[in-house]
């Protein structure tokens, strides 16, 4: 992956398999934000309930800023979706073969760091992946049941770091 | 000198302004200074807190702090280093309707952020 910024916006160029796992992401999400929460698993469920306050804190104390929070929460879940949607346009005519180019907006930079890391954590919440699974030996990866998941998981962190190296420099 | 219901507007006031007691004594009234003993209380009775998690990464997490929290880049270090190894952080003191804007918003990226009385 390369990545090259414009006056406006961030291109990522992609390998032809880095454009499938971006557009994979994408369709996840696109498909997750979309389902009612009553058709999320249960992790995906907590993921995107939240919680207000420490677990040990008592279920009754700021009940009403809770359900504030997740509220909001689920008005984030909209507002991805649109963003995603959006993405999902550019993926028209997409061949499997080919490099890809993604483009966003600069000012898109945050949603695409915040979308990128829902899919990180709900695959992490699905696939039960803990501190110890995200030190895996890659040459024993093929034997991991998880190995699918971690693979996005470190694919979306590159992203990150890039977008977020890039940001930063930008700044400079 | 002001009338009874004066002096219930004004402690229906000082409720409202969340002040702790309002104390009619006769013809007077005594109260703390707002100004200074209450609001100090309660501006920062409130603690935002990061706590660790194996999936965000720690250049992300700086970034976050520093963004939400306007953090500069070496306080943002700071406190990512004292969550991943004390697997919390207190990044925030504020009043709660503050803190809860920052546990918000460190939420919308992602993070694990908690509010905790003081």
């Amino acid at each position: 992956m390369k990545i090259e910024i414009h006056s406006e916006a961030i291109s990522l160029h992609l390998h032809p398999s880095e454009a499938i796992w971006l557009l994979n992401t994408f369709q996840f999400l696109q498909q997750s934000y979309e389902t009612p929460m009553e058709g999320l698993t249960d992790q995906e469920r907590a993921y995107w309930k939240g919680s207000l306050l420490d677990p040990d804190a008592s279920s009754s104390q700021l009940k009403n800023e809770s359900e504030a929070l997740e509220l909001e929460r689920l008005i984030w879940r909209g507002d991805r979706l649109k963003i995603v949607n959006r993405w999902l346009d550019q993926f028209n005519g997409f061949k499997p073969q080919q490099e890809f180019e993604f483009k966003f907006l600069k000012e898109e930079a945050d949603a695409l760091l915040q979308i990128t890391n829902d899919r990180r954590l709900l695959l992490a919440a699905n696939h039960e992946i803990g501190e110890e699974d995200m030190h895996h030996d890659l040459e024993k990866l093929h034997q991991n049941p998880k190995a699918g998941a971690l693979i996005e998981i470190d694919f979306l962190a590159f992203v990150q770091s890039a977008v977020i190296h890039c940001l930063e420099y930008e700044e400079e | 000198m002001l009338g009874v219901n004066g002096l219930i507007r004004l402690c229906h006031d000082i409720n409202r302004l969340s002040m702790s007691y309002c104390e009619i004594r006769g013809a007077t009234i005594t109260t703390p200074d707002l100004q200074t003993e209450n609001l100090s209380e309660f501006d920062h009775g409130w603690s935002v807190v990061v706590w660790n998690d194996p999936i965000n990464l720690m250049d992300y997490v700086v970034y976050v702090f520093q963004k939400v929290l306007h953090m500069s880049r070496a306080q943002a270090k700071k406190h990512m280093m004292e969550v991943h190894q004390q697997g919390k952080s207190l990044v925030a003191h504020e009043n709660r309707e503050k803190a809860e804007h920052l546990v918000h918003q460190l939420q919308s990226y992602g993070l694990t952020a908690t509010l905790q009385a003081l």
